[in-house]
């Protein structure tokens, strides 16, 4: 029999409104198999375009996994049926659930390699934190950066970091072999023989100040380590060429500023510290006046916030600060021409 | 009306036939074909990507109808993910000579029915379907007893009081505390477990003079 039965009758059938008349024609023409199939596709898009509610999909498929998985090492129970052939149902359900378990894991740790091989440290706009590595070393981070630690083979196959942003370093001599080594993007590295020194890593730039101690510096394209004293600051070009040059006492203590929530600006042009606060605070700074944008600052000054900062700026230069939404424009004051 | 959204890349790795599947895009009117074509393609290929094609195509569906039966939504999200494990477990998918549609959603009828009877009747059909009882494939003349059926909870649902109603759906459905229904209706938690009572009781009273599908 041919299911002339419309889409129409079976959507108002679900929904309660079909006549008796049209009941008894669907109930005659379900008789047939492949009606049934039919009914059920209809049904199937009933509840589609009339959804009851919307459940979260994927949360649900995740616990599904999760059961599916959880019981897998559990004895099961053998169903009388399956008495039958034991061993060939046990063998093919298991190895299909080893399979299984293994493409899950695998996956999931190729998509989560990060998480499981280091131990992320991070700081958000505004935030300075200092911990303790495992081996005693102790690290300063600055606002907006990043350290990436190996969870499992730091201090004890080497001890590598990742850094981007800013951060202090004080390392712990050890008796061992193990160097103390931080890679920056684009390839840097330092590598410590001494023990204090800061690094800062941001827009392609990194420079390296060292307080105490004895470090390395090598990239790329200078592989061959250059060796800095302590009180120099050694700067990475983006080409990975090093230049290293020394720093007076004042300058030294200035590179350092931040860890004390600190801004030092010596001769630092306007467009300078539009950078510093857009790494620390992450505000965006504009400044389209290029005779403003030159003007330069010399000082120390304590800011927990951009705005803090801002306002110094407004005092010390006599400019206006505008927010537009995210945007924070620096102008000259328009009184300034007169 | 075309909202059915398979994804193809899935956790469990992509499948490999990519070439345009249109798994819910052929026009409603053609129900006679395949739908489900590379969903089983994927179970010959990798049977937990098919599997999870098969969760991700039905089990909004499923649990918006099963949702007609339990009036509650976590109830109908468990019920819907019972079937599909015991579907998993089972390898039902080796077994089963209809459509995996027609297997689900007549799975997911099932225990939505033994819950009910389980709830208002304590009638013990629950524990049953741990061995993964489906009821099998039903008769004609039930599938349309089963559509009675929620077609009947649904006037019993519409036929509470308008307060009583609201705080049925807020309780069962939405599963809301009486505490947190109480506070936004501004009443008393007294008052709540009295409307949630006499639901119940609307509920059992009605269900009780029904005559259930199956045995």
């Amino acid at each position: 029999m041919e299911f002339i039965i419309t889409k129409e009758i079976m959507f108002n059938y679900f929904s309660g409104h079909a006549s008796a008349l049209q009941k008894k024609l669907i109930a005659e023409s379900l008789a047939d198999p492949k009606n049934l199939e039919i009914y059920y596709a209809y049904l199937e898009e009933w509840e589609k375009c009339q959804p009851q509610f919307l459940p979260d999909l994927p949360a649900a498929f995740t616990k599904n996994l999760e059961r599916i998985h959880s019981t897998e090492q559990q004895p099961r129970r053998l169903r009388k049926g399956a008495a039958i052939h034991p061993l060939h149902v046990l063998t093919s359900l298991l190895a299909i659930r080893v399979a299984a378990c293994i493409l899950v894991l695998g996956l999931t740790g190729y998509f989560f390699r990060d998480h499981i091989i280091y131990e992320n440290y991070e700081t958000a706009y505004g935030e300075l934190r200092s911990f303790t590595l495992s081996d005693s070393s102790s690290v300063v981070l600055n606002s907006n950066s990043t350290l990436r630690v190996p969870r499992f083979t730091f201090a004890v196959w080497s001890r590598e970091v990742r850094l981007s942003g800013e951060a202090e370093f004080h390392v712990r001599r050890r008796g061992d072999k193990l160097r103390f080594v931080v890679h920056t993007p684009g390839n840097n590295t330092v590598t410590v023989l001494g023990t204090e020194f800061s690094v800062y890593s941001r827009n392609n730039k990194t420079d390296v100040t060292l307080n105490k101690g004895k470090v390395e510096l090598a990239s790329v394209n200078s592989p061959e380590p250059t060796v800095m004293k302590p009180g120099e600051k050694g700067s990475f070009a983006p080409d990975g060429s090093i230049h290293i040059h020394a720093l007076s006492p004042g300058e030294l203590s200035s590179q350092t500023a931040w860890k004390e929530q600190r801004f030092a600006f010596n001769h630092t042009t306007l467009t300078e510290i539009a950078v510093q606060i857009r790494d620390v605070f992450g505000t965006d700074i504009r400044i389209n006046d290029p005779s403003l944008a030159s003007r330069q600052l010399t000082g120390t000054f304590k800011a927990q916030t951009a705005d803090d900062l801002l306002e110094v700026l407004k005092e010390m230069l006599g400019i206006e600060v505008i927010k537009v939404k995210k945007q924070v424009h620096l102008i000259p004051k328009p009184t300034n021409t007169n | 009306m075309n909202q059915k959204q398979t994804e193809l890349t899935t956790a469990s790795g992509s499948i490999p036939i990519e070439a345009s599947v249109t798994i819910g895009e052929i026009p409603a009117s053609d129900c006679t074909q395949d739908k489900e074509y590379f969903i089983r393609q994927a179970f010959h290929v990798n049977a937990l990507t098919g599997y999870e094609l098969l969760f991700r195509q039905y089990y909004g569906s499923l649990c918006s109808h099963a949702a007609r039966y339990v009036y509650t939504r976590e109830v109908a999200e468990d019920l819907v993910s019972e079937v599909f494990y015991t579907f998993w477990k089972n390898q039902a998918y080796l077994q089963i000579n209809t459509s995996f549609r027609a297997y689900l959603f007549a799975s997911v009828r099932y225990k939505a029915l033994n819950y009910l009877k389980w709830e208002f009747f304590k009638e013990d059909h629950f524990e049953l379907q741990e061995d993964g009882e489906t009821g099998g494939t039903p008769e004609p003349d039930q599938i349309l007893e089963y559509d009675e059926l929620y077609m009947y909870i649904e006037k019993i649902a519409a036929s509470l009081p308008p307060q009583c109603r609201k705080v049925f759906l807020l309780n069962r459905f939405e599963g809301k505390s009486y505490a947190e229904i109480a506070k936004a209706m501004g009443v008393s938690v007294k008052a709540i477990e009295g409307h949630m009572s006499k639901a119940l009781a609307v509920f059992r009273k009605a269900l009780t003079a029904y005559r259930m599908p199956g045995k």
